[in-house]
């Protein structure tokens, strides 16, 4: 079991990676969640906590799960996960970077269903 | 099937979409716009390949971002195209140039989907006629304003007309082909700064333009534009030369359209509904 700091440092991360993979900035964020630009930066460094309702509305700005918001998900989609679709024969079509980076946005991002099963 | 059947039968399915989203034959499209209406979520990863379709729900397209702006459309709408015509999640690997053609006939289908998508055929009669042009007469400068209309790379443009439509002679195409937009802008600025150089002449009929941030555009002179994201930097014969320089929209206004200009971050990673966000921390 990961302590609450530590996990508080997992979500922070998470945050942040998901806000980049949405190309939005730290201001952008703020304005649509009604909030001061340092209060996400606070979040990000993992210094102010998130409440459940501000977890899901972030994952529905940035297009991602929750539970990868959570730190539930891992980081990057296995090569075999079902949600991939995708034969190893398309996979090979890509160097080991872009695949990583694909298997990487893969992770975070939303399919419908997937946080009904993390409830 | 064979090519040929193929090529009709993408072309079949272009129409049918903008059919079914009530868009004419005629006017320019954004294949971003017409992704999310069919609810595809589309996204720019900074990874090197041309597209990806992950079928699903919902259904996703990721576009690399270190590809050319019109490159990138144009895969967006090829990805369309496998959506479409319900083809499983696919990987377009990186492309050197327009005309390494596929023979996967899916591959064949998803190309012409998006190059009749992108550029009907009747809405390519209307570009050359409205202005007096012909394509087995067209210069570098015609070719690089009509696909700036549309939104299409100057090669893509010539391509479709010559080999899929056969409305331009060989000739035409290897005289246009000695050209690049690198080399045309340069002519045409007198200078080598910008990225990307987009003209709208009088006679375009685009509702919105995309831009990177680093590209030129050329309006016709003494054209309106409102808006942060642009600013002016140089006249030529006949226009007036804005630089995209900040994220966000601008409107220009002629006699004869209204556009808007959309200003998206050089190589942006991120959401493409997000991409002309203005950015209150720049």
């Amino acid at each position: 079991m990961s302590t609450e700091a530590e996990q508080r440092q997992l979500i922070a991360q998470r945050l942040r990676e998901a806000r980049q993979l949405a190309g939005l900035s730290q201001g952008q964020v703020a304005k649509m969640m009604g909030m001061h630009r340092p209060t996400i930066s606070e979040i990000e460094a993992g210094n102010r906590r998130v409440s459940a309702g501000e977890i899901a509305r972030f994952a529905e700005i940035y297009d991602v799960s929750t539970g990868y918001l959570l730190g539930d998900a891992p980081e990057k989609l296995a090569m075999d996960d079902p949600k991939l679709q995708l034969a190893a024969r398309e996979l090979a079509k890509l160097s080991p970077d872009a695949l990583d980076g694909l298997l990487r946005a893969l992770a975070a991002v939303r399919t419908d269903g997937d946080d009904k099963v993390k409830d | 099937m064979n090519r040929r059947t193929l090529i009709l039968d993408g072309a079949q399915a272009a129409s049918d979409v903008r059919d079914q989203l009530g868009l004419d034959l005629i006017a320019p499209v954004d294949p971003y716009a017409i992704a999310e209406d069919l609810g595809i979520r589309v996204r720019f990863l900074p990874v090197s390949m041309e597209g990806f379709y992950q079928k699903g729900s919902p259904p996703r397209i990721m576009l690399s971002a270190l590809r050319p702006l019109a490159r990138k459309a144009f895969t967006c709408a090829h990805e369309v195209g496998h959506h479409w015509f319900g083809h499983g999640s696919t990987i377009d690997e990186l492309k050197s140039d327009d005309r390494e053609d596929s023979d996967i006939p899916e591959e064949i289908l998803a190309n012409a989907f998006a190059a009749f998508l992108l550029m009907p055929t009747i809405a390519m009669r209307r570009a050359f006629n409205s202005r007096g042009w012909k394509p087995a007469t067209a210069n570098p400068m015609q070719i690089l304003t009509i696909a700036s209309e549309f939104g299409v790379g100057y090669e893509t443009l010539f391509t479709h007309l010559s080999v899929t439509l056969s409305d331009m002679p060989h000739g035409v195409r290897n005289e246009l082909s000695k050209w690049t937009p690198q080399r045309i802008r340069k002519r045409l600025l007198g200078h080598d700064d910008a990225d990307g150089l987009v003209i709208l002449d009088d006679k375009q009929q685009a509702t919105s333009v995309d831009l990177d941030e680093g590209y030129a555009l050329a309006v016709p002179t003494g054209a309106g534009v409102s808006g942060a994201a642009l600013i002016e930097r140089q006249s030529i014969e006949g226009f007036d030369i804005y630089d995209a320089v900040a994220r966000g929209r601008a409107t220009i206004t002629t006699a004869a359209w209204q556009t808007e200009a959309r200003v998206a971050p050089a190589k942006f990673v991120g959401a493409a509904n997000y991409r002309f966000l203005e950015d209150p921390d720049e």
